[in-house]
């Protein structure tokens, strides 16, 4: 037996064999990765969320959003929310914007929600962003103390002697002493001071009734700010036997007229504003879609919700670190700076300054609408969304508003390009985490089907299937084929479900669909599909 | 450790011509290696001052780089270690730029020498060895050019072949990422290391193929290749180096299509025959 020496390449190969051997061998090629392993599969109603842009937010409100978000170890998703429920807290009410730069506008008022787990700092996080807030009351309970006691101190003798001169006049006999009682009782309804209340900026936790009254009494604007979900059971009715009340909610958002008029208690107000900055854990969400009601009266479509990766498990316990002084002084000075000019009479409710867009800016915010426009019809990305993301253009034009009054200061004219392009990027991110949202709250109809086609594989642990197969199957809740291709594309794009072709002899090839075996081996492991 | 650069110059085989004066400046200069030709700048040197000495030289000729440093009794202290960052980046700086310059002018040579050729006929003795066919080869005298272009067809160096099988790249010239094409792409596109390789495949296949002069380059013009026809198979031609360690030339092929998501091909002798 011999060994050839220097027989290494194709040439080589060629010389000895034939150029034939030499096709052959290139023929026999194998590839250098073997298929990719399929990816961790994603159950609906867990997506997967991008993280927020960094240059959303800018200055002050940059510096403390990434302060808090070092110093508590949480994603700083969190911190950009409460900015901007911050910001809408402060500027509502006294500026509006008009996209078109006519009738229309939309108030600053703006709805943000967060979305991560218990033991995730959200306590920290709010409690940071807050603190200003908190201080500023504070000051302002303490300037009005003695004003308000002595008004409240005159009001309580007045309404006393006034009751005590109607007993008088119920025993009067003299129509000419009944006369002077009564004038006595006048003069002292008119001379009794307007009652005087220490000026608040929000609220934790309230009913609708008193938000109402709340609304009334703070020149009609009122923000919630809470770590904790107890107003989405006030606004399932948790203290009105279970009926639902919601208009206050929704009008606050909107802007609408709303007249109270109760048995005891009239509330008047033209122009609410209502702002809400809500932390909440996801398990809660799904408790919240539990009212159909939520969803249908659009109450949840007016959220602006973030759902980040939670850090807990990755955090490092040593890189503890305090949020500079620096930054938390330059952040209050913010703070303080926009309640420049806040306070009004009371009795009276503040001058509104409507924003129009700058030019660029009202180009950018005209793609973007009808970029939203496109894909919320029939058959579009965002058709299971579509409450959510018609009104995704108002509350981009509102999110810019507040980032332009936030940097260029009170005296700003008008929404500058820079602050709108950020609001979109904003808008952008927001999207996925909303898709998020609602598969936690079980409402998008995609992420819905989406299951049951995954409970169907289960059941039958079918390792791959037609899509004729899924359609015959589920007929019922498939009656149409677009409906049935989107929700496998869904699944597709979460790695549940890879799409092949199958070719079929003398036929035309069928759309079929390889099961990730993720999901058949270890199915009952993975939450949401047990 | 050598004590001086100059030492370590002598040990790496890099000898200047003559007694070469450098100066501890960080200014990169180059000169005659010994054995060069008269008018060559082939070798480079530059040499840096400071409580830890330390330069670097190499020659454009054989792309060789070595780095040295004076020995040190102490380590350097965080702000020597600062400094000599510092300069250590300014020496890459200057290595680049001057890379630049050469390759600039080993891409006017190259093209000079290339339009100076004339057509390669079959008839070249290496040719004739290894069986195959000009596919746009040029001849100069008795070397056969071959031109390493890149993606956009930019000639950056020749590989000259002479009648003996030996070969030699032009000075200076740009390697990495260039190569030489037989065909054109159609469904797939091979990838192999030498020209005589390339054409044989070219013959075997009539499938297009990349020649890229050695397994080091393979990577970097599959990369290439990848970029410019994202949807081509792409197949990587290995020279089987079964008796060198580590198999070179497969394994750099396999690290190519890794890199690419490609294929590799290797050669299947009937290696034990009767004697």
């Amino acid at each position: 037996m011999k060994t050839f020496p220097d027989l290494t390449d194709f040439n080589d190969l060629a010389g000895i064999e034939g150029l034939a051997a030499v096709a052959d061998s290139v023929n026999q090629a194998t590839p250098a990765v073997e298929p990719p392993a399929w990816p961790e599969p994603m159950i609906p109603g867990t997506l997967r969320t991008p993280d927020m842009p960094e240059d959303i937010l800018q200055g002050v409100w940059a510096d403390m959003a990434r302060a808090v978000s070092a110093s508590t170890q949480t994603p700083p998703a969190l911190g950009v929310m409460c900015v901007l429920g911050v910001l809408a807290t402060l500027l509502q009410r006294r500026f509006e914007v008009a996209p078109h730069g006519d009738d229309y506008t939309e108030p600053l008022a703006l709805w943000v929600l967060s979305a991560s787990p218990s033991g995730t700092r959200k306590t920290a996080v709010l409690g940071a962003f807050m603190g200003p807030i908190v201080k500023w009351e504070k000051l302002q309970y303490d300037r009005y103390r003695v004003l308000i006691a002595r008004t409240n101190a005159a009001r309580s003798t007045a309404k006393k002697r006034i009751e005590a001169l109607n007993q008088q006049a119920a025993k009067c006999k003299e129509p000419k002493d009944l006369q002077a009682i009564r004038q006595d009782i006048e003069n002292e309804e008119l001379g009794m001071p307007e009652e005087v209340r220490a000026p608040r900026l929000f609220t934790g936790d309230t009913t609708a009734e008193r938000l109402q009254a709340m609304l009334f009494e703070h020149s009609e604007r009122m923000a919630v700010h809470s770590d904790e979900p107890g107003i989405f059971r006030v606004m399932a009715g948790a203290y009105s036997g279970g009926a639902q009340n919601l208009d206050v909610f929704l009008q606050g958002h909107a802007g609408s007229a709303m007249r109270i008029d109760r048995a005891g208690r009239m509330a008047h107000v033209d122009k609410p504003a209502l702002s809400f900055n809500l932390m909440v854990q996801p398990g809660m969400l799904s408790e919240v879609a539990g009212s159909k009601g939520f969803r249908d009266s659009g109450l949840l479509a007016r959220f602006l919700y973030a759902v980040p990766a939670s850090n807990v498990g990755r955090r490092d316990v040593r890189a503890h670190t305090s949020i500079d002084p620096g930054v938390r002084a330059a952040y209050e000075q913010g703070v303080t700076g926009l309640l420049e000019g806040y306070l009004c009479e009371p009795g009276t409710v503040p001058k509104v300054r409507v924003l129009p867009l700058s030019d660029s800016a009202k180009e950018l915010w005209l793609d973007f609408s009808q970029y939203i426009e496109d894909n919320q019809g029939d058959g579009g990305v965002f058709e299971s969304l579509r409450d959510w993301t018609s009104k995704l253009a108002g509350a981009v034009a509102r999110v810019a508003a507040l980032l332009e009054l936030a940097e260029a200061g009170l005296q700003a004219e008008a929404v500058s390009w820079c602050a709108m392009d950020r609001a979109i990027r904003l808008a952008r991110v927001l999207i996925p985490h909303a898709q998020a949202a609602f598969g936690l709250l079980g409402t998008d109809s995609t992420d819905v089907d989406a299951l049951a086609v995954l409970r169907w594989v289960r059941a039958h642990d079918y390792e791959e299937f037609t899509r004729r197969d899924a359609q015959k199957a589920m007929e019922g809740r498939f009656r149409s084929v677009d409906k049935l291709k989107r929700t496998l594309d869904r699944l597709d794009a979460m790695d549940c479900i890879k799409e092949f072709k199958r070719h079929n002899k003398g036929a035309p090839p069928s759309a079929a669909y390889r099961v990730n075996p993720m999901l058949l081996g270890s199915l009952s492991t993975l939450s949401g599909l047990s | 450790m050598a004590n001086t650069i100059h030492d370590a110059m002598a040990s790496a085989g890099l000898h200047p011509h003559k007694a070469l004066d450098l100066c501890a400046d960080g200014k990169l200069v180059r000169f005659r290696l010994m054995g060069d030709k008269p008018g060559s700048r082939n070798g480079w040197a530059v040499l840096h001052d400071g409580p830890a000495p330390f330069g670097a030289f190499g020659s454009w000729k054989t792309s060789e780089t070595h780095a040295w440093r004076a020995a040190s009794s102490r380590p350097p202290t965080p702000a020597e270690r600062a400094e000599i960052q510092q300069r250590v980046r300014a020496v890459r700086l200057a290595h680049a730029q001057e890379r630049t310059a050469v390759q600039a002018a080993a891409r006017t040579k190259a093209q000079k020498l290339w339009e100076r050729a004339h057509p390669a006929s079959n008839g070249h003795p290496y040719l004739v060895r290894k069986r195959i066919r000009s596919y746009g080869l040029r001849q100069l005298r008795d070397m056969l050019l071959v031109p390493a272009r890149d993606l956009q067809g930019t000639l950056h160096t020749l590989q000259f072949i002479m009648a003996d099988g030996s070969k030699r790249f032009l000075t200076g010239g740009r390697i990495a990422g260039c190569y030489f094409a037989i065909g054109r792409p159609t469904d797939s596109l091979l990838v192999a290391e030498g020209m005589a390789t390339a054409s044989t495949l070219y013959a075997a296949t009539g499938r297009a193929v990349a020649a890229c002069f050695s397994c080091g380059n393979m990577e970097a013009v599959a990369r290439a290749l990848r970029s410019k026809f994202p949807g081509l198979r792409l197949v990587l031609c290995a020279d089987d180096d079964f008796k060198t360690p580590g198999n070179p030339g497969v394994t750099a092929a396999r690290a190519a299509a890794k890199a690419v998501g490609g294929y590799v091909a290797v050669p299947r002798f009937k290696r034990e025959l009767t004697a």
